[in-house]
C-alpha cells in the first residue's frame, strides 16, 4: 500500500526536522531527550500520516505530535497526583537560593517553567508560532495559551534577573500536574 | 483590534519582554542551525523502504 503522498513526504519531513529538533531541546531541555523525541514523532507521524490533511500547516501538525509526546513522557512520570499535592513537583524545580540561576543561559532558565508555560511560549515567542496556531497545538483556548505565554514571560524575567522569587508569588499554573478537573475548569475562563 | 504588546497587564517594561523576545528567537534559530543528526535521516529513509515493498 503506497500513500501517493509519500514519494515527496521523506523531503517534507526532512524539511522539519532542524525545526522539530529546536522545538525538543527547547522544550525538554536535554539533548538525548529532544532526539528520542524527534525519533518518536516522525516514526508517529509517518504511520499516521494519512490523517494529516495535505495543504494544512504539516509543520504545526508534526509540532503537535512532537508536544503530545512530550507532555505524555511527562505525565507518566509524575505520581498521580492529590488535589492538595498539585504543585509540589513544579516547586520542587523552582530555584530556592537567591541568585542561583546565574542566567545567561535561558535555557536552563526555560527548565524551571511549569511545562505549558514553557511549551506556550517556546512556540509563540520562538518558533513563531500564532497565539491561534499555538493554543492549537497545545489543545486550550486561545485566552489560556495567552495567559500562559504572559505568565512565562514574567516568571523567566524574574529567573532572568536572579531576583528570590517568594513562596507566595511562585507561579505554577501550567505545571503539569496542574490540570485536576478544578484547575482546568479556572484556566479555561 | 490592535496588535499592542499586552502591557496593561505586565508588570514588566515593553523593553524587557522584547529582550527575553531576542533572546529566546536567538537561542531557537541557533538550535534550528545545527546540521541534522545522520540518526533522522536513517529512520526516514528505513521507514520509506519499508513502505514500497
Amino acid at each position: 500500500m503506497q500513500n501517493p503522498v509519500s514519494s515527496g513526504l521523506r523531503e517534507a519531513f526532512i524539511a522539519q526536522i532542524p525545526q522539530l529538533r529546536a522545538f525538543a531541546i527547547s522544550l525538554s531541555g536535554n539533548r538525548d531527550e529532544a532526539d528520542d523525541l524527534v525519533q518518536e514523532t516522525l516514526m508517529k507521524a509517518w504511520n499516521k500520516i494519512d490523517s494529516f490533511e495535505e495543504g494544512t500547516n504539516l509543520r504545526a501538525w508534526l509540532f503537535t505530535i512532537l508536544r503530545n509526546t512530550f507532555i505524555s513522557a511527562r505525565q507518566r512520570r509524575r505520581d498521580i497526583p492529590d488535589s492538595d499535592g498539585v504543585h509540589l513537583e513544579a516547586l520542587s524545580e523552582a530555584p530556592h537560593q537567591p541568585g542561583y540561576l546565574d542566567l545567561q543561559d535561558l535555557r536552563t532558565a526555560l527548565v524551571h517553567l511549569p511545562e505549558y508555560q514553557r511549551e506556550a511560549l517556546i512556540l509563540v515567542g520562538a518558533a513563531g508560532f500564532s497565539y491561534q496556531e499555538a493554543a492549537e497545538i497545545c489543545g486550550c483556548a486561545v485566552g489560556t495559551l495567552k495567559s500562559r505565554v504572559s505568565r512565562a514571560r514574567a516568571h523567566l524575567s524574574k529567573l532572568l534577573d536572579g531576583d528570590e522569587v517568594p513562596e507566595s508569588e511562585k507561579d505554577v499554573e501550567g505545571a503539569i500536574t496542574d490540570e485536576s478537573p478544578e484547575n482546568r475548569q479556572i484556566s479555561r475562563q | 483590534m490592535t496588535a499592542t504588546p499586552d502591557v496593561t497587564t505586565s508588570k514588566f517594561p515593553p523593553t524587557a519582554h522584547a529582550r527575553i523576545g531576542n533572546h529566546l528567537r536567538r537561542m531557537y534559530d541557533d538550535l534550528a542551525d545545527e546540521p541534522v543528526p545522520d540518526k533522522f535521516l536513517e529512520i526516514l529513509a528505513d521507514l520509506e523502504s519499508k513502505e514500497k515493498k
